[in-house]
């Protein structure tokens, strides 16, 4: 598995908000990509996960040309995404927004009909997941009611319900407390270890970055400086420019 | 020779979807809120119109007196009731406003509204004048005047007052709006009572050509409807354009194939528009 | 593999019961009031055809729920559909047969097809486009029955609509016709009920909470809106036939934005998205509707005063209050010591 982007670019305006980036999401990594703010990292999170056109280049997955699918075609070739506000079903019950997803994962949502034992084994593997991110003993809780932590982690778990080969998350340290940060770090790194989905974090955090990433993927103005391992890029001479001029909110 | 009378029509028609739409833009821009109201405050502004011509007012008195009623209560409305949700989800303000037509027209029914009205025109502005050779109702054009002469004025007032650089703020929005230290209630006081006196005018202005009864706003609303959703949601400039093309399509689809063809005719048109333009003539219209 | 991790959170001890015993109570008292209800009022034959009426707009109050409760898109003209199949089934029964057994598969299956078509442009807009467009296409249909003024009577309305048959068998008593209007409503109530608990219903539930999310887990929004607005459509035109075939006739106003404002007070009234809700709201509208108006002329102040009143008050309509008085009344008895 791996994602390749291939010379990305989309203006705003006048402003080219992703400037010709090209790189590649090793199969089970962890690939960061930091940045000073209006850098141009979540528009390029937005081209790969089909939420916006792209104006030139292209993404592609284990060989398919994937720019400008769906979001339901993404999630169904295993491409999962998680939300800076975290994006739950919040007046639904915990469980119920994780077995949603394993239901479109096996093809079901238009199906008017769904046996009792079918309907079980949703529910059995919504538990699973939902065990793996800590919140076991919650399935019942109005989504909406959980804690701002738990509320992220499920938000992870939705996206784990799709068995992703990767997963883009966006911002997932954002707005927490250290000690829930810490947790979603952990998660993060156990989840690569123990299923093997290759991870594309888009992150402000560049502390947490550099312990967790494999690799980090550096913009600015729209443009890629720097690329490399984390040992690679805190040496690198464009990064430490960056850091001094820009506004690196750490 | 029926083409250009059409068309002189279909710029009187547009010209009173115009201040209808303006003001129905203005309250969405501002309030994330769709009037469904507004054809009523539409056959508000028409009735009390004829009522106070009937009490002898000359017509000048008349068209700045039921405005500016009209207008306090849009005002009023906003503050007693459309006030009350204002932090719900956008579906409540337009059951909400779907509601305030219903009554509306309810009560506009009991003020003699079930029976037609006619509004005489002032002997001022009766009969026609002759122009390039062509027969001109001179209280037709004096509406379309008044319409373009207003509408100027509020797009100059929007551009260089202090009211508007407010409205133009939180049209783009409504959060940096909050940032900048305007009063919302306030504010969304003004623009509904804006929005309803302009609604009122048309209907008094066109009075002596629609009548005046309690559902004469009824077919101006779904045609302004039409026109807002050609132009773009919220985009004001796009709704002048639409407000025209609208007017046009009605007045010459009327005389060449029948009302309701005409009607039938406009939505197919809009429905295809939608297709490739979900944002209007000028791609600036909001789409949530 | 089931190792899991602590979040430093404050735990939530906000349970979520999915109670059912509200729906189940409501449910079984609607059965069993509506089913008996021939046997007690047979000294009035009035109030039976009021009762008709009745169930006739909760049945349409019923298919509106089917669209907005399921999905969150609000139709502002609903009676299009409804008109819709008033009008065709009528029109069908005057030139083709009065049996219902064709007629009114044949008139579901036309708005059915009708509605992918325009459904297919208007599932695509969100709220606020959806909701005027909605508001056009009624006063289209109502312009069309002027268009067509000579085959739908104009003004006027369709009359002289011959006595529908039911497998040969004229259906004139207004017994029969209860009952059979009513196991429609039953059936149709139970196929609402049962589409809440299937994963296309699960899935509209997820569009109707949060869109996009449901974009990114895979479900594709578009066309289980426009399977929600045709099967909404076709209810409608269900209830829209049997309207027309229980009259003998049908007028515009059936297509008129007043009716689908009733349509849509019978929803809110009852409690968008709570499908026994609005069924409520409609029989207990159609009654004050019809017993208020016999008091005063001036109904329609009261009905958008009563609309007005309950979207500011009581956003979750009837069952909303049902149901909070209901978890009161629980919680009450648990405290006290």
């Amino acid at each position: 598995m791996t994602l390749e982007i291939h010379g990305l670019s989309r203006r705003f305006g006048g402003l080219k908000a992703v400037n010709d980036v090209t790189t590649t999401i090793a199969d089970k990594s962890i690939h960061s990509i930091i940045g000073p703010n209006g850098a141009g990292k979540t528009t390029l999170f937005n081209l790969i996960t089909g939420a916006l056109a792209p104006d030139e280049g292209k993404v592609a997955f284990n060989g398919n040309d994937i720019t400008g699918w769906t979001p339901e075609r993404l999630a169904h070739a295993g491409i999962a995404r998680t939300f800076q506000r975290t994006s739950i079903f919040k007046e639904l019950p915990v469980i119920e927004n994780v077995a949603l997803a394993v239901r479109s994962r096996r093809g079901l949502n238009r199906s008017m009909f769904c046996s009792m034992a079918q309907e079980k084994a949703i529910r059995e593997e919504s538990r699973e997941i939902l065990a793996r991110v800590g919140l076991n003993g919650k399935e019942n809780i109005r989504a909406g009611s959980l804690a701002h932590g738990f509320q992220r982690a499920l938000d992870i778990a939705i996206g784990l319900a799709l068995e992703p080969k990767i997963m883009l998350m966006d911002e997932p340290l954002a707005g927490m407390s250290r000690g829930d940060r810490e947790t979603v770090a952990t998660l993060i790194t156990r989840l690569r270890e123990e299923l093997g989905v290759a991870i594309v974090v888009v992150e402000h955090d560049v502390g947490m970055v550099m312990r967790l990433s494999d690799r980090i993927t550096v913009m600015q103005h729209g443009k890629v400086i720097a690329e490399g391992p984390p040992s690679v890029i805190r040496e690198d001479e464009a990064v430490k420019n960056a850091y001094l001029h820009g506004n690196f909110a750490a | 020779m029926l083409a250009v009378s059409l068309a002189l029509s279909g710029i009187v028609l547009g010209s009173v979807l115009l201040l209808f739409s303006l003001g129905l833009t203005l309250i969405y821009g501002v309030g994330r809120i769709v009037n469904f109201a507004h054809g009523a405050l539409f056959s508000i502004g028409a009735m009390l119109g004829v009522w106070l011509s009937g009490q002898g007012l000359p017509l000048w008195v008349t068209l700045i007196l039921t405005p500016l009623i009209v207008g306090l209560l849009g005002a009023l409305l906003d503050w007693a009731v459309l006030a009350r949700i204002r932090d719900r989800p956008m579906v409540d303000s337009l059951l909400l406003t779907f509601g305030l037509a219903l009554f509306i027209t309810g009560v506009l029914y009991e003020l003699g509204g079930r029976n037609v009205q006619i509004m005489p025109i002032p002997s001022a502005l009766e009969g026609a004048v002759t122009m390039f050779g062509l027969t001109l109702p001179v209280y037709r054009v004096f509406v379309s005047i008044l319409a373009i002469v207003l509408a100027t004025g509020l797009f100059l007032f929007l551009k260089n007052s202090d009211w508007g650089l407010r409205v133009r703020a939180a049209n783009d929005d409504p959060e940096m709006g909050a940032c900048l230290g305007i009063d919302r209630e306030a504010l969304m006081h003004s623009v509904v009572g804006v929005g309803a006196a302009l609604a009122a005018i048309s209907g008094v202005a066109a009075a002596p050509i629609f009548t005046a009864y309690a559902t004469v706003g009824d077919k101006i609303l779904i045609l302004a409807f039409m026109t807002v959703i050609l132009g773009g949601l919220g985009s004001l400039r796009g709704a002048v354009v639409a407000a025209y093309v609208v007017g046009m399509i009605i007045v010459f689809g009327e005389g060449y194939f029948g009302g309701q063809m005409a009607l039938m005719l406009l939505f197919v048109l809009v429905m295809a528009m939608l297709i490739n333009w979900p944002r209007g003539f000028f791609g600036e219209g909001r789409t949530e | 593999m089931t190792s899991s991790i602590a979040m430093q959170s404050k735990p939530s001890s906000v349970e979520m019961k999915q109670s059912r015993t509200p729906y189940l109570a409501a449910f079984i008292l609607l059965a069993i009031v509506g089913a008996t209800l021939p046997l007690w009022v047979t000294g009035n034959p009035f109030l039976l055809m009021l009762a008709s009426h009745a169930v006739i707009a909760a049945i349409v109050a019923l298919s509106l729920d089917l669209l907005t409760g399921n999905t969150g898109l609000l139709s502002f003209g609903h009676a299009a559909w409804y008109g819709f199949g008033a009008y065709l089934a009528g029109l069908l029964s005057k030139n083709f047969s009065a049996e219902m057994v064709l007629i009114i598969p044949l008139t579901i299956v036309a708005a059915c097809l009708v509605a992918a078509v325009v459904g297919a442009i208007l599932v695509r807009q969100i709220g606020k486009t959806f909701a005027i467009l909605t508001l056009a296409l009624s006063q289209i249909f109502y312009a069309l029955v002027f268009v067509l003024s000579d085959q739908t009577g104009g003004e006027d309305g369709l009359q002289g609509i011959p006595m529908a048959t039911l497998f040969g068998n004229t259906v004139a008593s207004s017994q029969a016709w209860y009952w059979l209007l009513y196991g429609v409503l039953i059936i149709s109530l139970g196929g609402a009920l049962y589409l809440r608990t299937t994963p296309l219903g699960r899935a509209w539930l997820a569009i109707r909470e949060n869109t996009e999310r449901a974009s990114f887990i895979g479900v594709n929004t578009g066309a289980l809106k426009l399977i929600a607005y045709v099967f909404s459509a076709g209810l409608a035109s269900l209830a829209g036939a049997l309207f027309v075939l229980f009259n003998g006739a049908v007028s515009p106003d059936v297509l008129h934005w007043f009716e689908s404002g009733k349509i849509l007070m019978y929803v809110v009234l009852g409690g968008v998205g709570t499908i026994v809700g609005p069924v409520f709201g409609a029989a207990l509208f159609t009654f004050l509707e019809h017993y208020v108006s016999s008091y005063t002329d001036a109904w329609l102040i009261y009905f958008g005063g009563l609309f007005v009143l309950i979207v500011i008050v009581a956003p979750g309509g009837l069952f909303g209050i049902g149901r909070s008085i209901y978890a009161r009344f629980k919680t009450g008895k648990g405290q006290t010591t």
